[in-house]
This record gives structure tokens, sequence and C-alpha cells, in this order.
């Protein structure tokens, strides 16, 4: 399986793959991307199976990337990996079509509840 | 670890911050190694913040000695006793301010946003004309690291950095 991690952080985005790996669920392809702007992009050109995204980002939010995709009729499965993880986000993250969201700071344990269905 | 300063009415408790730091210090950066000991003002401070702006306005800022960011980065990269890249050091740095900012953020009056994290050599920079309300500091295993919660002293939104992170 393929997957795109989205963040601007680099340091977060080698720590998303290494939870991953701890979560059991390694082994994967993955893409990495910078921005919004950049993660429409990757997701177009390389077709993930799944998108983990950070929500805050610049250029693109996480959010805007996922309305984008969505009214361009991808309906890639997309978590939000993110820092704020409040009810009235969680709600505009599912309203946008998210699948859900995983709050920072996260644990392999974490993932595995939310990624596993997708990735066993 | 203690918790300095009252919070000001309606805003945030120091308890609540220094709970909110602690989680994410020992969730983030779980294999620190110990730094000795000795008064947070004594070496040169590494600073990250970030803005919230909304119903409340203002900035959430995590200081620790340069050395505490250098080590914590190279635990959160498994670097061993490989140096970080001084960019990683910023990144680190501003993703330890997103988190423990984020969850500030649910202490304060909605609707609120959260800004992109941005590095500072000396916090007084980004948050000039705001007032702090609230600090916790904390020591973890010889690692010594401030948290301030400052409110913007004006109505207008505060400094927010919308290109990403600033260079110490």
């Amino acid at each position: 399986m393929k997957i795109l991690i989205v963040d601007d952080s680099r340091v977060m985005r080698q720590i998303v793959v290494r939870t991953l790996r701890q979560a059991g669920l390694g082994g994967h392809e993955i893409v990495e991307a910078d921005d919004g702007r950049a993660g429409f992009d990757a997701v177009v050109q390389h077709r993930p199976q799944l998108v983990l995204s950070d929500w805050n980002m610049p250029e693109m939010t996480g959010i805007d990337m996922l309305r984008a995709l969505r009214a361009a009729g991808n309906d890639v499965p997309l978590v939000f990996v993110t820092s704020e993880g409040s009810p009235e986000m969680v709600s505009r993250a599912e309203q946008a079509g998210a699948m859900s969201v995983i709050t920072k700071p996260f644990t392999p344990e974490s993932f595995r509840a939310v990624l596993e269905p997708v990735l066993a | 670890m203690s918790a300095l300063a009252d919070p000001a009415p309606g805003t945030v408790a120091a308890a609540d911050v220094e709970s909110i730091a602690r989680d994410v210090w020992d969730s983030a950066v779980p294999e620190a190694p110990p730094l000795g000991q000795g008064p947070l003002d004594a070496d040169r401070l590494a600073v990250g913040a970030v803005s919230i702006s909304g119903a409340w306005q203002g900035w959430v800022t995590l200081e620790v000695p340069v050395l505490t960011a250098t080590r914590a980065t190279a635990a959160m990269l498994r670097l061993g006793e490989a140096a970080p890249d001084p960019d990683d050091v910023d990144d680190a740095l501003g993703e330890l301010a997103n988190m423990i900012g984020g969850n500030v953020k649910s202490l304060v009056p909605a609707p609120s946003t959260l800004g992109l994290p941005v590095v500072a050599a000396r916090a007084r920079e980004v948050v000039a004309g705001s007032r702090e309300v609230c600090r916790a500091e904390l020591s973890r295993d010889g690692a010594r690291l401030c948290v301030r919660v400052w409110q913007a002293q004006t109505s207008g939104d505060p400094e927010v950095n919308t290109e990403g992170r600033e260079a110490p």
C-alpha cells in the first residue's frame, strides 16, 4: 500500500513513519509532501491508498486540501494527524470527509487503533 | 516541577499548562538524556512560539536551553550521539510548541485558530506587547523547560507568521 504523509515539519514526518513501524504497520511505500498544495499534487501524481495529513500548514491547510480533493472527486481515505483534537475540529474534519483524527502527541497504540483497519 | 504566576480570570490555569507541557514532553521526547541541573536562564534559550487568534488572542511560548532543544531533537529523531541539523532543531522546537499550543487552545474561549509555529532567539521578540498570564516550569530528568501563555493587549490579531518558521 502507498501512504502519503503531509506535514510541513520534516521531523514530524519522520516521527510519523517511525510510529507506523512501531505500531506494526510498517512496510508500506511512503510518499511525503510538505504542505497542503504539495499534498494535493502528490495525491494526483502518486495515487496513494491513504493520506496522513497535518492540519495547520503554510500555502494550503490540511482541511483545504481535503476539501479540494473531494471537490475534484477524489475519495482517498484521509486521517488528520494534528495538535488540535477538539470536538469542533473533529466535527469539521468529518464533515469535510476525513476518516479520523489522531491528536499529537500520538502513540503507536493510537496509530494502531485508527489505522489498523485500513492497513492490516 | 513548579507552576508560577496566577492565571488571569477566565483564561488558563498554570496547573493545566503544566500538565499539558509534561504530557507533550514525555510523549514526544520519550528518551531525552539527562541534561544536568541549574537555573533555566543560565544557558542561551531557544524559543518556540505559536499564536492563538479568535475569541481569545495571544501566544504560547516554549523556552528551553539550546542544549536541551538539541538533545531533545536528537531523541525525537533517534539520532543517538549524532548532532541534529540546526534546521531540524528549529523544526522540532516549533513542533513541540505547536503541540503544546494546540492543547492550550482547548483551554481558552472558542472559536479560535492556531497559527504556524515560529522559533526565535527570545520569546519577547514575538510576544512584544502581550501580557504573560500563565507560566509553567518543568524539570524532567534534568531537562528544563518553561511554557508561558501570553495574552494580546490589543483587539487585533497577534503577530501571526503565515509564511512558516522564522530563524532564531
